[in-house]
């Protein structure tokens, strides 16, 4: 009776080059997840409008036209006109332009800002960091739309005022998240940076520090977006927002509520093209977490 | 004869993973006769845990029985319909779980917890309950029983928690009691405790006990009879003495050569070389060949049937 | 528990003090001159101006005005109105405070039990058609603000179908409406949170062994799981009364409703500072009594926290 020698069973390696394969799933992976690709496909689409639309359509968005005033949905006025006779489609299209916009630069705005800070504050601790925090629960203290309506009343009405305010509002989050993500790295990276010692604080951050954030930078910024398009189409609504002529979609609601009885159009398209943007990225950003979190993606 | 309490028969159950559905029980079948108490021994991912699930109907989504029969008291728990089989769990089988941290709800009175299987299955009152629950809390050692009974889990030590678990197990008088590792999460000192506490309380209410452990110290002391799993499939089953005094399988020689001994000087644990197989990776043959130091070239070429070498006493290798 | 009411009590107190601070310091730095808006036409004249800074203690220093702010506040004296000439704030939003407080309560009461309830039923028949079907509605429900929701309902049962009155307040069908979709963003919210926490609760190892102890199914979910949910959920429910204050705004000026919130938009619109900052203050009152009382009810319903952790025996 011969003994066959004790082999452990063995384990194939996963194979090929970690960077582009895990890319690759990330995409295979994206694609499946029905949340990401329904949210990425809606945002395209009005991404796209507010791009090209704006080119498109034959009529300005501040064309008034007498004989158009609350008029029918018709082939020369594909959604009709207003009460001042100004082509719905044309100001919805221009009005997509202004919500990303203002998203943008409200992200552009707090991603810079409260990265900064909340890097700072994790990586130096101390005075800058309590700081920090204590700014931070200053904000948080206050019920969102409040907080920006103050700001609305100090600086009126306004684009600048709703991109001021409502950066206000949101950078305490990123901060917040930065600062708690940055802890963690630094115990991590103490052991490196000591050995490396004389890399300047900084070039740690931004090289290793600031990678390592971004994923969840991503995440938070996309759940974000939905909600600073429905702030600004609040703010709006409520007449301290965006202003005329520019047209937005919240304005639009507003004047469209009031003829409601008899030309639904202005409201009903304008609260469509909202709904559609809003739940188009809110459903990214779900997606953008099941595949991006660490933590849900270990379940 | 008379029938076995617990009669498991060609038990299969297979686990829905990532890479689609994998056996992980095979065909294992085994007895726990009245008052016995059984050992079911492996390692982790033998399949041990999954085989008790599946004895109360605790599986879950991704778990589903394939093939065979649970007997248990004539009936095949299986083929219950879930309103019938909840009245057998709790009642007349019971479970004890490996933590006792988490196995304890954390927002309501540990004696309260013991009390609703009284409510639920003995129609008590509430008031009779609570008072019955502190009784048990008593029989199961807990010093203070009243102040303990009003405690809530988080306040209660492991052992303490441990106890609590026993006492709502043991509180229907159930026939059978199946304990899943319920020393392995505790201090060594409160082990040997609990393992006695649960050794007397079946003796005295002459209920069964199926324990199932990865260590065999625990079955040396406690259990009448061993039933060995590996990967899935019962590889040795026989008395205690018999099979600690005078292994049959390889795999159960092992188990034993590996545990440490104070006695012994040596440098290093002595460990079983290798890992057991994943559940949808089965090697040709024999399953556990490849770690075996007797295999022979029969081993891998066909698996051997479970068979017994003496009276009581089954084994399931070509070369023992 | 006491000393933990006490503990959360005082953390109130910079809340609200900076909160005053903030308000008093924005008041300064609104633009244009009150007196001058006020005095309009009337500008030219001299004494009345005098009379009306005075009046309203603009021509004392800047230190004094705090001092007097503060004080004045803590009476429920919250200044003079910039748009009603001599009129107290607190004489201009009293009626509001009638108003606002049974809508917000109002929106919350239903909106709890709603989506708990809506939550658990997706949690328990998950991957059937009811737990998408109420996935769907919730992302909408998260994800439409109320006015553009209530653009199609307004249409649809107010107009098309007469069914419910779509402005003004008094009438118990008059709150429907604005109680509704007041409601409809928590109740999604508070769905959402529930299913999933409910899902989590699920599988936790206390739950298994309820039905280990072959409990029957409703006591598993209401006696165990439920209680266990409630706990994270609780924290939320001081967020979402937060944002139902902040919704007020806007469903009080969508149904014309004489609330808190619509005197806020019509009181920036004229400049009428005092009241704005009042309101604003009032609202962030509001928002940490409710935080409070959320932590508060934390303490009653998880004995871990209202025990600490007492020494094992």
């Amino acid at each position: 009776m011969t003994a066959v020698p004790v082999r452990a069973v063995a384990e194939p390696a996963g194979g090929g080059a970690p960077g582009v394969t895990a890319r690759r799933e990330f995409w295979a992976r994206f694609r499946r997840n029905r949340n990401a690709a329904l949210g990425a496909a809606l945002v395209a689409a009005v991404v796209v409008a507010a791009v090209v639309g704006p080119w498109l359509s034959p009529a300005g968005y501040e064309d008034t036209d007498l004989r158009a005033v609350w008029a029918a949905p018709s082939p020369a006025h594909l959604l009709g006109g207003d009460a001042l006779g100004r082509d719905i489609l044309a100001r919805l299209v221009v009005g997509a332009r202004v919500s990303l916009l203002v998203a943008g630069s409200v992200l552009a705005l707090t991603l810079t800002v409260g990265t900064a800070a909340g890097m700072a504050a994790g990586y130096f601790g101390g005075g800058l960091d309590a700081a920090l925090m204590r700014l931070c629960d200053i904000v948080f203290a206050f019920p969102d739309l409040i907080l920006a309506i103050v700001v609305a009343a100090m600086l009126g009405p306004g684009t600048r005022t709703v991109i001021v305010a409502l950066a206000i509002v949101w950078w305490p989050g990123i901060a917040r998240l930065t600062r708690s993500l940055t802890l963690s790295l630094r115990a991590e990276l103490f052991v490196d940076a000591a050995i490396v010692s004389g890399t300047r604080p900084a070039t740690i951050l931004l090289r290793h520090v600031l990678p390592n954030v971004v994923p969840a930078l991503i995440v938070r910024a996309s759940i974000g977006v939905g909600f600073i398009v429905m702030a600004e189409a609040t703010l709006s609504f409520l007449g301290i927002g965006v202003q005329e002529p520019l047209p937005t979609w919240g304005g639009m609601i507003r004047d469209g509520l009031v003829a409601l009885r008899t030309e639904p159009y202005l409201a009903l398209s304008a609260s469509a093209a909202l709904a559609v943007t809003i739940v188009g990225f809110n459903l990214l950003g779900d997606g953008l977490r099941d595949l991006l979190d660490p933590r849900v993606r270990a379940r | 004869m008379t029938a076995p309490l617990l009669d498991v028969r060609g038990l299969s159950i297979s686990f829905e993973t990532a890479r689609g559905r994998v056996p992980v029980v095979d065909r294992v079948s085994f007895r726990v006769g009245e008052g016995e108490v059984v050992g079911l021994v492996g390692e982790s991912g033998s399949g041990k845990t999954v085989t008790a699930l599946s004895i109360m109907g605790l599986l879950g989504e991704q778990g589903r029985v394939e093939a065979g029969q649970v007997l248990f008291e004539g009936r095949d728990l299986l083929r219950l319909p879930e309103r019938e089989l909840r009245r057998v769990r709790g009642r007349r089988v019971a479970m004890v779980f490996q933590e006792p941290m988490t196995s304890l709800n954390p927002l309501l009175p540990a004696g309260f917890q013991v009390a609703e299987v009284l409510e639920e299955h003995l129609g008590f009152g509430r008031r009779e309950a609570a008072a019955r629950a502190v009784e048990l809390f008593r029989e199961v050692g807990i010093a203070a029983p009243e102040q303990r009974a009003r405690d809530y889990p988080h306040q209660l030590s492991g052992g303490l928690r441990q106890r609590v678990m026993i006492a709502m197990a043991m509180a229907c008088r159930p026939r059978l009691v199946i304990g899943d590792e319920p020393t392995t999460a505790l201090d060594v000192t409160i082990q040997a405790q609990i393992l006695a506490l649960l050794r007397e309380l079946g003796r005295a209410a002459g209920t069964a006990v199926l324990l199932i452990t990865h260590d065999l110290g625990v079955v040396a002391t406690m259990a009448s009879r061993v039933v060995v799993m590996y990967a899935g499939e019962v590889v040795e089953d026989g008395p205690t003495a018999e099979l600690l005094g005078a292994p049959r399988h390889p795999y159960t020689r092992l188990l034993l050569a590996v545990v440490p001994r104070v006695r012994d000087k040596q440098r290093r644990l002595p460990a079983i070389p290798g890992a057991i197989p994943p559940a949808g990776r089965l090697p040709g043959g024999c399953r556990f060949h490849p770690r075996c130091p007797q295999a022979i070239a029969r081993c891998r070429e066909a698996a051997p049937p479970l068979e017994p070498r003496e009276p009581a006493h089954r084994v399931r290798c070509w070369v023992a | 528990m006491t000393g933990y009411a006490v503990r959360r009590l005082l953390g109130l107190v910079p809340v609200l003090a900076t909160a005053v601070v903030l308000t008093f310091v924005a008041n300064q730095f609104v633009p244009g001159d009150p007196i001058m808006t006020l005095l309009s036409d009337r500008s030219g004249d001299a004494a009345l101006e005098a009379r009306l800074r005075a009046e309203y203690g603009l021509d004392r220093p800047l230190w004094r005005q705090f001092a007097s702010y503060v004080g004045g506040i803590l009476r429920g004296d919250f200044g003079l109105s910039f748009r009603f000439a001599s009129t107290p704030v607190i004489d201009v939003i009293a009626p509001g405070l009638l108003v606002t407080p049974v809508l917000a309560v109002g929106a919350l009461a239903l909106a709890v039990p709603a989506g708990v309830a809506l939550g658990t039923c997706a949690a328990l028949r998950r991957n059937r058609a009811a737990d998408t079907l109420v996935v769907v509605g919730l992302v909408v429900g998260t994800s439409v603000p109320s006015f553009a929701l209530a653009a199609f309902l307004v249409y649809v049962l107010g107009i098309r179908l007469g069914v419910l009155p779509v402005a003004g307040w008094g009438s118990l069908a008059q709150t429907v409406l604005p109680v509704t979709l007041l409601a409809v963003s928590p109740v999604a919210y508070i769905a959402r949170l529930s299913r999933t926490y409910m899902l989590e609760v699920l599988q936790q190892d206390y739950i298994r062994t309820a039905r280990a102890k072959g409990l029957r199914p409703r006591l598993v979910v209401y006696r165990h799981a439920l209680r266990n949910t409630l706990v994270p959920l609780l924290t939320t429910i001081g967020i979402v009364f937060g944002g139902l204050l902040s919704g007020t705004f806007v469903i009080e000026t969508l149904f014309n409703i004489p609330g808190l919130g619509r005197m806020a938009i019509q009181a920036i619109f004229a400049r009428d500072y005092p009241v704005t900052m009042a309101i604003v203050l009032l609202f962030t009152f509001f928002y940490a009594a409710t935080n409070l009382a959320v932590d508060l009810l934390y303490g009653v319903i998880d004995p871990r926290i209202r025990l600490g952790r007492r020494g094992a025996a």
